[in-house]
C-alpha cells in the first residue's frame, strides 16, 4: 500500500503548529508533566532544525 | 516503498545552495552565541568581530579565531563545572558528556540540552540511514551504552529514532556471548562497532566455525568508527560477512557523527571510499595545522569544527587534532556536493592512539611509569592477538639499583603499576620486565610506542 507523503514545506508547517501547542503546554500545563512537555517542545524544535533544507528556512539569519 | 524527501532534497543540493544554507545557519548560531553565551561573546569581542560582520564563510574563517582543548579547560577551571561556554541556564542541562580525560590535561565537560540529546540521536541516525539502516531492522550495538560519553548515549537515541530493534550488547557481554546472542535471535541487518572490535567479532565467528553469510543472509551493513584500517582488511571483512562496510566520523565535540559513508560504502573500486560531511549541521574546515590555510584536494589536514545546531556547550572553530585527507566535493559516484574526507585513514596529529574505544596518549602512560624512580625505560606495543583482540603490552627495564628483586616483590610492583595504568587510561595493559639492552635508545624525541594493529588486520586469520 502506498501513502502520499507531504513535501518538506508542508511537514515544517505542521511541525510549527505542533510547536505552538507544545510551548503552551510547557508554559501552562501540569507541573508533573512539565518534563514531557519540554521534551515535546525541544523534540519538535530539533525536527524543525533537521528539516531546514534551504537558506529561506532559517528564521533569524542576519 | 520507503522514501525520504528530506534526504532526497539534501542529497540534491547544489554547492551554492548548500553554502547558502550553511551560511544562514552559521549566522544564526553566531548571533545566538553573541547574545547568550558570555564565553563566545568575549572571544568575539577580543577578536574585534561582530555577528553582522560574518557575511560569508570566508569572513568566518578569516575573522573568528580557532579554539582548542586548553581554552575549554581554562573556562571550566575558572567557572566550574561546565564553564561559561555551556551558554544555557543550569536547569536546561539534561545530559553531561565528558571527554576521556586520558590526555593527562583534563576532561572537557559538555552540558547538553534536551534538544541536543535529540540532535545526538539524529547525528547517529543520519549516517546509519545512508548506510542502509531502516525502520524494523535489527541492529547489534557493540559500543558500550550509557555512561558519560557521547558515544554511549547517541547510538541508543539514534537506533530509537531510526525505529530499529537495537541489541545494546556493548560492554555488558563477552564476544562469545555476543555470537551466542546473534545466533539465538537469528536476524540481524546491521552491526555497529569500533574498527578493532569488528575485527574481534569477525575472529570470534571464524573461531567458532560460524559462517555469517549463511547464518545472517539478511545482514546489510557493518558500521565502524574510531580507528583506521587497511583496504585489504575492509575487503576481507566484507567478503567474510557478505555485507557492506561503512564508516562514520565524529567526536564528543561534534555531538555524534558529523559525517558518514554513502551507499557506496567505505571501499569502492578497490580503493578507499568517501566520508561525506553533514555540512548543514557543521562547518568542517580541513586546514594545514601549521599555516591554518585550507589544504588542497588529496592532501591531509586538521579538522577544525563548528557546530551549527548544538545549543549547550557548542564549539566554534575547534581544533580537533584529527588528521584527515580532504577529498573535495562532488567527486564521489553518489553525486552529492557535500565535502568529503577519505574513509579508513582518519588519524591524529598528535601521538594519541585509540585503544578499545579509549583515547590514549603516551604522555599519560609516561606519567604513571616514570612516577617510579626504579624504572629506567619502557616500550609499549599495541597489537592484535591471535584471537583478534587488541592487546597492549609494556616492556619495562628497571634500574640496576632498583631494589625490586624478582619474585613476590616484583609481582607486587607489576600489579600496582597495572592498576595505576588502568586508572589513568581506562585500559588494561600487560607488563613484562626486560633487560635495558632489549629496549631502544632514544637519541631525540622518544618514540616508545608501536601500533602494530594494521599489521594484525593484514595478517589476521580472515586474510587467509
Amino acid at each position: 500500500m502506498t501513502r502520499s507523503q507531504l513535501d518538506i514545506e508542508a511537514q515544517r508547517a505542521a511541525l510549527k503548529e505542533m510547536l505552538a501547542l507544545a510551548r503552551k503546554l510547557q508554559e501552562q500545563g501540569d507541573d508533573f508533566l512539565n518534563g514531557h512537555y519540554l521534551h515535546l517542545q525541544e523534540r519538535i524544535e530539533t525536527v524543525l532544525a533537521i528539516t531546514e533544507v534551504s537558506a529561506a528556512d532559517i528564521p533569524v539569519a542576519k | 516503498m520507503y522514501q525520504s524527501r528530506l534526504i532526497d532534497e539534501l542529497s540534491a543540493l547544489s554547492r551554492e545552495q548548500l553554502k547558502a544554507l550553511q551560511l544562514s545557519k552559521l549566522q544564526r548560531q553566531i548571533s545566538r552565541l553573541y547574545e547568550s553565551n558570555v564565553f563566545y561573546r568575549e572571544r568575539f569581542d577580543a577578536a574585534g568581530v561582530k555577528p553582522e560582520q560574518i557575511r560569508s564563510l570566508e569572513d568566518f574563517s578569516e575573522r573568528v579565531p580557532t579554539m582548542g582543548k586548553p581554552d575549554c579547560l581554562a573556562d571550566q577551571n575558572a567557572h566550574p563545572p561546565f564553564g561559561r561556554r555551556v551558554g544555557v541556564p543550569r536547569e536546561d542541562v539534561m545530559m553531561i558528556n565528558l571527554t576521556g580525560g586520558t590526555s593527562g590535561q583534563g576532561q572537557e565537560a559538555f552540558g547538553r540540552t534536551n534538544a541536543d540529546v535529540a540532535m545526538q540521536g539524529h547525528f547517529h541516525h543520519l549516517p546509519w540511514h545512508l548506510a542502509g539502516l531502516r525502520r524494523g531492522d535489527a541492529a547489534l550495538n557493540c559500543v558500550p551504552a550509557g555512561g558519560l560519553t557521547t558515544g554511549g548515549w547517541g547510538p541508543t537515541e539514534g537506533f530509537r529514532v531510526a525505529g530499529a530493534t537495537a541489541y545494546a550488547a556493548g560492554g555488558v557481554m563477552s564476544t562469545d556471548a555476543k555470537v551466542d546472542l546473534m545466533l539465538r535471535f537469528g536476524t540481524f541487518h546491521f552491526i555497529y562497532a569500533s574498527t578493532s572490535y569488528m575485527h574481534t567479532l569477525t575472529e570470534a565467528f571464524r573461531r567458532r566455525g560460524v559462517n555469517p553469510k549463511t547464518a545472517f543472509p539478511m545482514l546489510k551493513s557493518l558500521f565502524v568508527a574510531a580507528e583506521g584500517y587497511p583496504v585489504e582488511w575492509a575487503q576481507r571483512t566484507e567478503d567474510f560477512w557478505g555485507a557492506k562496510l561503512h564508516e562514520g566520523y565524529g567526536s564528543t565535540q561534534s555531538a555524534g557523527f558529523c559525517g558518514g559513508t554513502c551507499e557506496h560504502g567505505a571501499i569502492a573500486d578497490g580503493g578507499r571510499g568517501n566520508i561525506h560531511i553533514f555540512e548543514w549541521h557543521n562547518v568542517v574546515e580541513v586546514l594545514d595545522p601549521t599555516t591554518g590555510t585550507p589544504v588542497a584536494e588529496g592532501e591531509e589536514g586538521e579538522v577544525v569544527l563548528t557546530n551549527l545546531d548544538i545549543i549547550g556547550s557548542p564549539v566554534v572553530r575547534f581544533r580537533t587534532g584529527d588528521k584527515v585527507r580532504y577529498m573535495g566535493r562532488g567527486r564521489c559516484g553518489c553525486g552529492r556536493s557535500w565535502l568529503a574526507v577519505e574513509a579508513g585513514s582518519i588519524g591524529r596529529l598528535d601521538d594519541m592512539m585509540k585503544i578499545r574505544g579509549n583515547n590514549m596518549w603516551p604522555s599519560a602512560v609516561d606519567a604513571v611509569v616514570f612516577r617510579h624512580e626504579s624504572v629506567w625505560e619502557y616500550a609499549g606495543r599495541v597489537f592484535v592477538t591471535g584471537s583478534g583482540k587488541t592487546g597492549v603490552e609494556l616492556r619495562i627495564a628497571l634500574k640496576p639499583d632498583a631494589g625490586i628483586p624478582e619474585g613476590a616483590e616484583r609481582e607486587n610492583f607489576a600489579r600496582k603499576l597495572k592498576a595505576d595504568l588502568k586508572s589513568a587510561t581506562n585500559i588494561n595493559m600487560d607488563v613484562a620486565f626486560v633487560d635495558r639492552s632489549e629496549l631502544p635508545n632514544y637519541d631525540y624525541k622518544s618514540r616508545r610506542w608501536k601500533d602494530e594493529r594494521s599489521d594484525g588486520f593484514r595478517s589476521g586469520a580472515i586474510s587467509e
